[in-house]
């Protein structure tokens, strides 16, 4: 579903719409007199009506010409050869049926109107009154001809100037009621927009809350249970180098402007090694198994959301699992990759942990989660947890601005 | 034509469109009523038996309400078993007009109940996918032949059967596959359109990434520059922890932690009634316990965002009255929105039904109940 055609779309679409009506209702015509005239012909031997069924031929040729290209030329090209062809056909009829009967006349009526409803190039309504009536003159003209040659009086039939009347008053009506709903379609195009834009918005947000909660909140935190006395020259270090990133350059527009492009880092600079890095450096062993090389098959979003989530799961074991030692076991397959964090410890409940606790929800699933990802959780109080995080490998997977397809 | 196109109503490609469409299928409703009484009326002196021509008009009439209802902006979309029932009661009506003539010699020109039929099919092209109203067409033009076989059997004909039968069937075929034409040209234009714009939409919002990127880090940027950034700078140069330092960061922590939290929780549809109200206790007018917002499409949330948006800038319905629940179902959710009417029935249904048109499409069972002066609206959606 979408939220349709804007108004100025709108007018041009109705009137190729609705030549493309016209045209197949014509091609119908032609296609229903051909089978009739075959099926007199196969009625009464001694009726030679091939030269009707020969001459509504081109016009089924031209007809399908006209609809598919919808150009002037073939427009024209139809209605040159569908008026000698008309009066060719007409010609047959009525010298063959004497008197024409009512047979007679609904071929002739359904060819006349098929050469009438002549759809065009569907530019305009002018233009679409144009065409048929161009068509109407012609087709009336050829059968007027051939009639008054054979028969010397002729009679327009008034179910033709009915099909007129009631085709050019749709037409009409089509154009006329255009116009109701215009102020709530733009209304509908900028609440589209605007839902994009909060869309964007929260993505970052949630990106930059994801940034916050690694560095700020993790400094913070990490001093309120610091010791008196000297501060850890790491973790000095590390807030330097924080609040420079933070304060002093554009780190959020930074990471996501990478995301298009096709940049893929291999495992020794990659975000997930340098997290496993710092972690071992908080004193964790960290057990790395699997296709190291997996990692190169994500985008650079997908690289950059991936490198912080392991880190936070392993901050995770350190800080509440009781156990010191971790496995990360990193698998491909060509749609996505996995990784797996594994630990020992004591497990937990995820749906006894506070509504507070933001590095599950924040750090991790948040931030797989932005980037088209899963994050599936097994824990079980006493037998340890494992933390599986899918990213799809392709890039286009992990477009997330707009994850609506061309047509929903 | 693509798969999408031939499955796609035109109706829910483009609802605004196919409402500005309607004064065509009031057009076809009322025309084939008129068409139907002047040539029962002309061909009364034919007519062997009345009550059966009667007959065939009452079931035209019955069809054109049907189609006039059951395509209202505030009804629910026009299905298929609809479809069925008008073109099978217009079918049914042909049959009765036939049998009226009884054994009368029959004219081209008595086929006129075809011509009903095939304009029916026409007006209802905006309203179903291309491939049912082909599939329609067809069955409803051999039904008109077999009709016509059977009433030119037991009658004087004075054309060969099988171009009685042509005859019949020419403007069910025609107008049937003309209608189908059109929606499937206006489906095709909108996939196209839509393609379009999604990719410009696309390059649009890379633009402004830019911007919206640098306008939340200044946010967070001034909130840490408060407190937190002077707190963490003298720790470092003075690379000494004091208790006091302890408890500064404890205290920060915690209203960071608390805003990020705030921040987690919050939906988009607080904030759009917040934006568009301009209320400051959003908890009141919107309740989402099961935080089912979320889970809505991207189109929902357009459609519910630009109904939102009227409703807070019209004056049809008292501002301070609207109330908005999400409640979860079992297969999804159902938004139940409630507010007091301040304008007259005729002036609030004219405003708001384009908006109810695009609610009915983009969400499930949409229901209007209004007993003056409180309007309840209630649809539904479904839910991961």
């Amino acid at each position: 579903m979408s939220i349709g055609l804007p108004a100025h779309l709108r007018k041009q679409s109705v009137s190729l719409a609705f030549a493309q009506t016209i045209n197949t209702v014509s091609f119908v015509c032609f296609a229903l007199v051909l089978a009739g005239v075959l099926s007199l012909s196969a009625g009464d031997s001694t009726l030679a009506l091939w030269p009707a069924a020969l001459a509504v031929l081109p016009m089924l040729v031209t007809s399908w010409l006209a609809n598919y290209y919808r150009t002037t030329f073939y427009t024209v090209a139809h209605i040159v050869i569908g008026g000698p062809a008309t009066y060719w056909f007409a010609l047959t009829i009525i010298s063959e049926l004497q008197p024409l009967g009512a047979a007679g006349q609904y071929l002739v009526n359904v060819i006349t109107v098929g050469l009438m409803l002549v759809g065009g190039t569907g530019r305009s309504v002018g233009w679409s009154l144009a065409w048929f009536t161009t068509g109407l003159v012609v087709a009336q003209g050829a059968v007027t001809l051939a009639s008054w040659q054979l028969l010397g009086h002729t009679v327009v039939p008034p179910g033709v100037i009915l099909v007129y009347v009631a085709a050019t008053s749709v037409l009409i009506t089509l154009r006329m009621s255009q116009r109701g709903v215009r102020r709530v379609q733009s209304d509908l195009h900028r609440a589209a927009r605007d839902d994009e834009l909060a869309h964007l918005r929260f993505g970052l947000e949630a990106t930059s809350a994801a940034v916050m909660h690694d560095t700020v909140l993790g400094h913070l935190a990490a001093i309120a249970n610091a010791p008196f006395g000297a501060i850890n020259p790491q973790l000095q270090r590390e807030i330097t180098r924080d609040l420079e990133v933070i304060v002093g350059q554009e780190w959020l527009s930074e990471s996501e402007r990478t995301a298009g492009d096709n940049a893929r880092a291999d495992w020794q600079s990659s975000a997930l090694n340098a997290a496993i890095a710092e972690a071992q450096e908080m004193g964790l062993a960290v057990e790395v198994t699997g296709d190291l090389a997996a990692v190169s098959q994500l985008d650079a979003r997908g690289a950059a959301a991936l490198g912080p989530a392991v880190k936070q799961c392993l901050v995770n074991v350190i800080k509440h699992s009781g156990a010191m030692q971790a496995e990360v076991a990193i698998f491909a397959s060509p749609e996505e990759v996995s990784v797996l964090i594994v630990d020992a410890g004591k497990g937990f409940d995820e749906a006894e942990t506070g509504a507070d606790r933001l590095g599950l929800r924040q750090s991790v699933r948040r931030r797989i989660e932005l980037v088209a990802g899963t994050v599936q959780v097994w824990s079980t109080p006493g037998f340890g947890t494992s933390v599986m995080i899918r990213i799809p490998a392709d890039a286009d997977a992990n477009e997330r601005l707009v994850p609506r397809s061309a047509v929903e | 034509m693509s798969a999408t196109t031939d499955s796609i109503t035109v109706q829910q490609l483009d609802p605004l469109g196919t409402l500005d469409g309607r004064p065509i299928s009031k057009l076809a409703a009322a025309g084939v009523l008129v068409l139907g009484t002047v040539m029962t009326v002309l061909n009364s002196d034919v007519i062997a038996h009345p009550l059966l021509a009667i007959a065939a008009l009452l079931l035209i009439a019955s069809a054109s309400a049907t189609l006039l209802v059951a395509t209202g902006p505030l009804r629910a979309p026009f299905g298929g078993r609809m479809h069925a029932l008008v073109i099978g009661l217009l079918v049914l009506a042909y049959a009765l007009s036939s049998a009226s003539l009884g054994g009368q010699e029959s004219q081209v020109n008595d086929y006129w109940g075809t011509m009903v039929i095939g304009i029916m099919c026409m007006a209802i092209a905006p309203y179903r996918p291309v491939r049912e109203l082909v599939t329609v067409g067809i069955v409803a033009a051999i039904a008109a032949g077999v009709i016509t076989l059977v009433q030119s059997s037991v009658s004087d004909l004075e054309v060969p059967p099988m171009i009685a039968v042509l005859a019949s069937m020419t403007p069910v075929l025609a107008l049937s596959l003309g209608g189908s034409a059109f929606a499937s040209s206006l489906a095709q234009s909108h996939a196209r359109w839509e393609l379009r714009a999604r990719r410009a939409a696309l390059r649009q919002l890379e633009r402004q990434h830019e911007i919206v990127a640098r306008s939340v880090q200044q946010d967070r940027v001034t909130i840490l520059n408060r407190d937190v950034v002077p707190l963490l700078d003298s720790l470092t140069k003075r690379g000494i922890v004091t208790p006091e330092d302890r408890a500064r960061a404890a205290e920060y922590a915690e209203s960071i932690r608390h805003l990020m939290v705030t921040e987690v929780n919050r939906n988009w549809l607080e904030s759009v009634v917040a934006d568009s109200f301009g209320a400051r206790d959003v908890g009141i007018l919107v309740r989402d316990p099961h935080r089912l917002a979320a889970a809505m499409t991207a189109s929902q949330r357009t459609a519910l965002r630009a109904a939102i948006l009227a409703v807070a800038t019209g004056d049809e319905l008292d501002r301070e009255s609207v109330r908005l629940v999400i409640e979860k179902t079992d297969v999804g959710a159902v938004i139940i929105v409630t507010a007091t009417v301040s304008s007259s029935e005729s002036s609030w249904r004219s405003s708001l039904a384009p908006y109810f048109a695009v609610l009915r499409v983009v969400f499930t069972g949409l229901r209007i109940s209004y007993r003056s002066p409180s309007l309840i609206v209630r649809f539904t959606y479904d839910t991961p």
